[in-house]
């Protein structure tokens, strides 16, 4: 008897899931439908993918508008997400067959999709881009080899970025152009002296893999040579690191845990803290320092080893044309459009560096206010001191930069000495690149 | 420690609970205790509630929770923060995943524990094995040959590659649940019902079905929150802004190379948690059920 009762009360709930499914279906079912009514008007769909957050969305949704406008028969759809997701879902799409036709991609990342024949070359084919207006010392920053596999999308260089109002308060002067690592160390101390120890005069660069490039860069030497090996020896390493533990020991380079916070980006940074008075840092990240600090931030030039700063023009980001694309001659038109175009760079703005092209650059430095206007004098009264720029780096830079974060963290927190931890550094990183 | 962590485990125990004074003292410091407890694991919530409130300038410099100069920009700057469509859209597009994944699961995950676990058929115990494998293999060894296949069949940024596996059973974790429950129903129940004329189909809709409802609100509301939650698959599968989830919205607002916009973030992050919140607060009971009475007993 029990038993026949409950199957009619229980019906209901069967019932429900039986309506839920057929609801499930038809929704399904739609979706499939509105998917194929894509490409029946005659117009070229061109996929453009991105890194950056919604401001930058912005900026390049009204640059994307612009070019659309002036090429009828084109649509762009735009995927963007952040940095690190974005790596990740290129590499499955790349991985899939499925990568957008225009890319924007990382200088660390452009040997191994360039090697894995991902990218088409712009010089010449299908793809071809006339890109006679950058700098071409600077534009084969995207060369492979012999082809040119991406072309910069933007310019940054090295700098250190400096808390103005901080040091007028200690009474300490803000370095000038051509000072020496010595008076990094002189200065550091006056900051922390005078502020009473509750403010170092920089944050520590020894995790900072791109400041150890500067440092080698100034000696005549580099991080890899031609072929993709590392291109210094431990002594090299060494050397850096004892400079920066000094630093560290006499007060003038924050201590191991503030130094840590470096990895979290601008907002929460020592210089973001008040924690100390100055950063290495290129200097497209000037605007997201300003943000985070009530201070006045000034850009200086890196210090100098007999007269040469080892600083370089480098690419902030590059876009290259996917080999997969089914439109490779508008993709181009598209990225022509992007490093070339007056019109680009009004919209884009200088979220991701200095303008490509130079003579639209000239314009825009000219125009340029507020933190935008730092950033332009400020390369442009340093063009004289940028070192050539050299090749992209190889597959395995992206480990090396957090290896160095690793091992420099370990021997400030004291756990291993520096030559221990420059011998740990040369053999994990001859490791991670030879894979 | 030792008091109050037997505290944690028991509760006050009833013996002291009932005399005077020293039963008192014991009940004050046990619920002092949990007090302190609850505050540890509360405070990011409270912050994050009170950051939402914060103008930008003090999220950064000040420690303290709560805002000194309130504001409700966070909200509206977070609601607009991408170019042609508002985080409302976001939520629309989670919702409709999450409810039909949820939907999927149900129905597909039930039909195979009960094959699992009451029919027999040839390959039985093998094939279950194989499924319980295919809880152990990672995510990532997966996504690439599935992108892949997604592609051929053209589905990408549309809803299918995140919803069609669900109606096709490939949750196992939730199927092993499903099967480990229905075990657990005594089989002279199906023999009655076959004798009442009931052949496979009926036995599982109105016999096993719903004497499975404990694990099957469990299933629905774990279903939910992980899709609901899941950013990965949605971020691989979604290219254009109007086909955006929650989960890749918020991640828009901190970005390494540019702004992190914390405000903003933490203002969607509470709407977020909202519905998450809620399907628990609404299911919660029944979960408890679920946990307490396991189908029929003796």
């Amino acid at each position: 008897m029990r038993i026949r009762v409950a199957p009619t009360r229980r019906s209901k709930l069967a019932t429900a899931v039986i309506a839920a499914t057929a609801v499930a279906a038809s929704l399904t079912l739609t979706a499939c439908g509105g998917e194929s009514g894509g490409s029946g008007d005659g117009k070229v769909h061109l996929s453009f993918s991105w890194w950056g957050d919604a401001s930058r969305a912005k900026s390049t949704e009204a640059a994307i508008k612009l070019f659309e406008k002036a090429h009828p028969t084109i649509e762009v759809g735009t995927q963007y997400a952040q940095f690190g997701p974005y790596n990740q879902k290129l590499a499955t799409q790349i991985a899939g067959g499925g990568a957008p036709d225009l890319i924007q991609i990382d200088w660390g990342n452009q040997s191994q999709y360039a090697r894995s024949n991902t990218l088409l070359d712009l010089s010449s084919g299908a793809a071809k881009v006339d890109f006679s207006g950058l700098d071409p010392a600077f534009a084969s920053s995207g060369k492979d080899g012999d082809k040119q596999v991406a072309l910069p999308f933007g310019q940054t260089t090295q700098s250190f970025v400096v808390d103005e109002t901080e040091l007028k308060s200690l009474g300490v002067p803000v370095p000038e152009a051509g000072w020496t690592w010595d008076d990094v160390a002189t200065f550091g101390k006056a900051v922390h002296d005078r502020s009473k120890g509750e403010v170092a005069g920089l944050s520590d660069p020894g995790t900072t893999w791109a400041a150890f490039q500067s440092w080698l860069y100034q000696r005549g030497k580099d991080l890899y040579t031609k072929d993709g090996r590392l291109g210094f020896t431990q002594a090299d390493l060494e050397g850096f690191w004892n400079f920066c533990a000094g630093l560290r020991k006499s007060g003038a380079a924050t201590p191991a845990n503030q130094t840590a916070t470096l990895a979290n980006g601008p907002a929460e940074d020592p210089l973001a803290k008040n924690t100390a008075a100055a950063e290495w840092d290129y200097d497209s990240i000037y605007a997201s320092h300003a943000a985070a600090n009530k201070d006045h931030l000034v850009l200086v030039p890196l210090p100098t080893v007999g007269g040469k700063t080892g600083m370089y023009a480098k690419p902030s980001m590059l876009l290259s044309v996917y080999a997969g694309s089914k439109h490779p001659k508008e993709a181009a038109e598209l990225l022509s459009f992007l490093v070339n175009d007056p019109k680009a760079a009004g919209a884009l703005g200088t979220s991701r560096g200095l303008f490509p092209n130079l003579g639209v650059r000239k314009s825009q430095t000219a125009s340029a206010t507020g933190d935008d206007k730092v950033v332009s004098d400020y390369e442009a009264a340093n063009a004289a001191r940028l070192s050539p720029t050299p090749t992209a780096p190889p597959k395995g830079d992206g480990q090396l930069i957090t290896l160095m974060q690793r091992i420099y963290g370990g021997i400030s927190f004291g756990q291993q000495s520096v030559a221990a931890g420059a011998k740990d550094f040369m053999a994990q990183a001859q490791q991670a690149l030879a894979k | 420690m030792s008091e109050s962590d037997q505290a944690l485990r028991g509760g006050p125990p009833a013996l002291f609970g009932r005399h005077g004074g020293r039963g008192r003292g014991r009940s004050l410091l046990w619920h002092l205790s949990v007090i302190v407890v609850v505050l540890v694991v509360v405070y990011p919530v409270i912050w994050m509630i009170g950051t939402s409130f914060k103008p930008a300038t003090e999220i950064v410099t000040s420690n303290r929770p709560w805002p000194l100069h309130g504001t409700l920009k966070n909200f509206s700057a977070g609601w607009d923060a991408n170019p042609g469509v508002t985080f409302g859209h976001f939520f629309m597009n989670s919702l409709v995943i999450s409810v039909l994944a949820v939907a999927g699961t149900l129905l597909s995950c039930s039909l195979a524990a009960y094959a699992f676990a009451r029919l027999s058929f040839p390959g039985r115990s093998a094939l279950f094995a194989v499924m319980v494998v295919t809880i152990l293999l990672p995510y990532h060894v997966l996504i690439v040959p599935q992108y892949a296949i997604f592609k051929t069949f053209g589905w990408i940024n549309t809803d299918l590659p995140v919803v069609v596996p669900k109606f096709l059973a490939t949750e196992a974790f939730f199927i092993f649940l499903m099967v480990q429950f229905m075990r657990g129903i005594p089989k002279e129940i199906d023999d009655a019902a076959r004798v009442d004329g009931c052949g496979p189909y009926r036995t599982f809709l109105w016999v096993l079905l719903p004497l499975t409802r404990p694990a099957l609100i469990t299933s629905a509301i774990f279903a939910f929150i992980w899709t609901w939650n899941d950013f990965f698959t949605q971020l691989v599968y979604f290219n254009n802004t109007d086909k955006f989830t929650v989960p890749i919205g918020l991640s828009l607002f901190v970005d390494q190379t540019g702004m992190t916009s914390y405000g903003p973030m933490m203002a969607m992050s509470i709407l977020a948690l909202l519905p998450v919140f809620l399907f628990f607060l609404a299911f919660q009971r029944l979960l408890v059920d679920g946990a307490t009475s396991s189908g029929l007993k003796g």
